[in-house]
């Protein structure tokens, strides 16, 4: 509890607010019972998983639905579940912004799914590969790859710890059974870390699939109910639900329109408020740009048998994110209507407690304590099912490329037996996977939402157009993948480095800073958060600037890469 | 087939089912001629008129798909940017012209991933199928993707 809070009637004190109660018991009874099924799971399909297509493609063998639905679960991550539920009920309008680009962005990669099933064989490399045929390519493929795999498993893992802090009620000091928050979340982040490298270890992309289906089912139930019981307080009338949330949360009718933290009017400041408006539309493009080069979504087009079944898969992931999206609105200005912003923030000032809250104030009013503990445990326990998901992809993304890019086809001149090759990608899955532990203990309790900002960035600058000119461009060769990559990466990073997230934002009353550096280092010079607007167009600039420099051309490569990847021929074996 | 332009290296004799591996018995030669007559084989397929329509076919459908999405979605945009004063009309009670193009945008979005499908099972993989069968006919190339 903050002192400064009026004290709150007995009836009101959360469990998010520090006594070990039944809720925090059945939270973990919850998760431990997810955790036990998935792992029983993983070891039946170590049984089945022998060569490198089972380990890295789950054998080519899932239906269309199944891919559709660890396709949802790969990209629903704790960001969507809690942070966009709690960005609409603190901010309202502005954050459903964020579920538009997220969902939208899936219509680009419906007529990209048939196309990379069609050519690739494990990795993105596979895609330029089949064209170059250079190692050069792979290196660089991998190193985007990897470095947009870390960066958002690091986001994901501070998460997990975060979400542990403050399900324990300790985000002010207090301790939990003699732990303190730093201690709560240094072993949550271990043990999820831990947990991500025995699933990705031990059972490869069979295992990540089905952990990805058994979540994607759980959290779209658990979603689904919560909506349900948050529409029922206002008898099922949208316009109440917007209504009361507009009222509770102090800013009218302005918390129904976008503007309240993206794209900003300062009056007075006329360059300031054309800065935000264009970050608006930066951040915008970086959402729907990004998805389609996500490396962890774009393994997933391998685990099904034919291009026309990753096209399927594709169709029924936009149904199920966007009835996912459409419930997060409910469940958003639902936070701000029956919690109140002000609990929310004062839990946790970046809003990730609104869906918890809620869930556990939902259950308070339709079945009393226990409802309002087994509710919370519920959501809580889903959370963490979520994250844990979520970051056995991303390793496996990451153990695979370097088993198969970097040593495959580098160290081994493209000759590896496909059984050192599989026992390197499990051995490069400890690797990912400690080092993610290590950078993610480091960066506890810092905010790392902007990690996930930058892994889309990334994606979009850097892969995506390695991705479409190797698809469309006749021309377009070795140097122009090597310029494009390393040219979209360090633009990304240079531009978050000058930007406002990193340094140069400080709290205008208090002096505090707002950044990640502290406030006496200010090395902001780019006035914007999202650099995509400005990447994105370097990225495609250094590809063809690149290739056009270079002599090297292969028109016959191209030619039976087009052949390949619009009729699928030879793509069904192997 | 697989061909390092950096590092060649071949494996005497490959694991079997690897796909085209080039047999070390071959000279040189014989290696380039095979290259060759598969190339001359896939740009045979290329200019096949029903792979022509195919193209064709997949083009428009693309390009039809990213027009109207970006058109929409750009358009949504810079009215949530800079078009505040109509965003924050009040349609209904409490239900203004912000809701209801986001909510528009997701309905946008279901109706043209399902046209996408629709279009492409009916037009695209007949076509596909066709081709493949011709393909497999002429036994000219490898089925295999080469192990890359």
């Amino acid at each position: 509890m903050i002192p400064t809070n009026p004290p709150t009637p007995a009836s009101l004190v959360s469990a998010l607010e520090g006594q070990f109660g039944p809720a925090h018991a059945w939270t973990l009874a919850l998760f431990a019972l997810f955790v036990l099924v998935t792992l029983v799971i993983s070891i039946r399909m170590r049984r089945t998983t022998r060569g490198a297509v089972d380990y890295f493609a789950g054998g080519r063998g899932f239906s269309s639905t199944q891919n559709g639905l660890a396709l949802t679960g790969d990209y629903l991550s704790a960001a969507s579940f809690l942070g966009i539920a709690g960005m609409i009920a603190i901010q309202g309008y502005d954050g459903f912004l964020y579920s538009i680009g997220f969902l939208v962005a899936w219509l680009l990669v419906l007529p990209m799914a048939q196309l990379m099933r069609n050519t690739g064989r494990f990795t993105m490399a596979d895609l330029p590969a089949f064209r170059m045929r250079r190692m050069r390519v792979r290196l660089a493929c991998s190193i985007s790859t990897v470095t947009v795999c870390v960066f958002y498993l690091v986001a994901q893992m501070v998460g997990a710890g975060a979400l542990v802090a403050v399900l324990l009620g300790l985000h002010d000091g207090g301790t939990f059974l003699g732990l303190s928050a730093d201690q709560a979340r240094t072993g949550a982040i271990v043990l999820v870390g831990v947990l991500m490298i025995v699933y990705v270890m031990y059972g490869g992309m069979k295992a990540a699939t089905w952990l990805q289906i058994i979540k994607a089912i759980l959290l779209l139930t658990v979603t689904g109910l919560l909506t349900a019981l948050v529409l029922s307080l206002f008898s099922f009338d949208p316009r109440a639900l917007l209504g009361a949330a507009a009222d509770a949360s102090g800013h009218g009718s302005a918390f129904l329109e976008p503007g309240l933290r993206l794209g900003v009017e300062v009056p007075g400041d006329p360059v300031q408020t054309a800065f935000n408006k264009l970050d608006l539309i930066s951040l915008g493009l970086a959402l729907v740009l990004g998805t389609v080069a996500l490396p962890h979504i774009l393994i997933r087009f391998y685990t099904v048998p034919d291009g026309r079944a990753a096209r399927t898969s594709v169709n029924r992931t936009i149904v199920m994110i966007g009835a996912f999206y459409l419930m997060t609105l409910a469940l958003g200005f639902g936070a701000a209507a029956v919690v109140g912003s002000e609990r929310i923030l004062a839990a946790d000032p970046s809003g990730n407690t609104a869906v918890p809250l809620l869930a556990e104030e939902v259950g308070r009013l339709t079945a009393g304590p226990v409802g309002a503990a087994v509710m919370l445990a519920l959501v809580s326990a889903v959370a963490l099912a979520t994250i844990l998901a979520v970051i056995a992809s991303l390793t496996l993304a990451s153990s695979s490329s370097i088993a198969h890019d970097v040593f495959g086809h580098i160290l081994m001149w493209g000759r590896p037996r496909e059984s050192q090759e599989v026992g390197v990608a499990r051995f490069s899955a400890c690797l990912v996977g400690a080092v993610a532990i290590v950078l993610a203990v480091q960066a506890r309790g810092q905010n790392v939402a902007f990690l996930v900002g930058l892994a889309f960035a990334i994606a979009a600058a850097a892969n995506l157009p390695v991705i479409v000119l190797t698809m469309f461009w006749r021309r377009f060769n070795t140097q122009g993948v090597e310029w494009g990559v390393y040219g979209g990466l360090s633009a990304t990073l240079v531009l978050m480095l000058l930007s406002p997230v990193v340094s140069g934002r400080t709290h205008p009353v208090t002096g505090e800073s707002l950044s990640v550096l502290p406030a006496w280092i200010d090395i902001q010079v780019f006035p914007m958060e999202n650099p995509a607007l400005v990447a994105v167009p370097i990225g495609f600039a250094c590809a063809i600037i690149g290739s056009l420099l270079s002599p090297e051309r292969d028109s016959a490569r191209f030619t039976e890469l087009r052949v390949r990847s619009l009729t699928g021929w030879g793509a069904d074996q192997g | 087939m697989v061909e390092y332009m950096e590092g060649t290296y071949r494996s005497r004799g490959g694991d079997p089912g690897e796909g085209a591996v080039a047999d070390v018995t071959w000279s040189e030669s014989a290696g380039r001629r095979e290259r060759a007559d598969a190339a001359y084989a896939w740009e045979r397929l290329s200019v096949d008129p029903r792979f022509v329509k195919l193209r064709r076919r997949f083009a428009l459908q693309v390009a039809v798909l990213v027009s109207l999405f970006l058109l929409s979605y750009l358009t949504y945009l810079l009215l949530s940017a800079y078009a505040r004063d109509l965003m924050s009309y009040q349609v209904a009670d409490s239900v203004n012209i912000a809701l209801l193009l986001g909510i528009g945008q997701f309905l946008l979005t279901f109706v043209l991933a399902w046209a996408f499908g629709r279009f492409s099972a009916r037009a695209i993989d007949p076509l596909a199928a066709q081709i493949r069968d011709r393909a497999r006919d002429e036994g000219a190339l490898s089925g295999r993707v080469s192990r890359r």
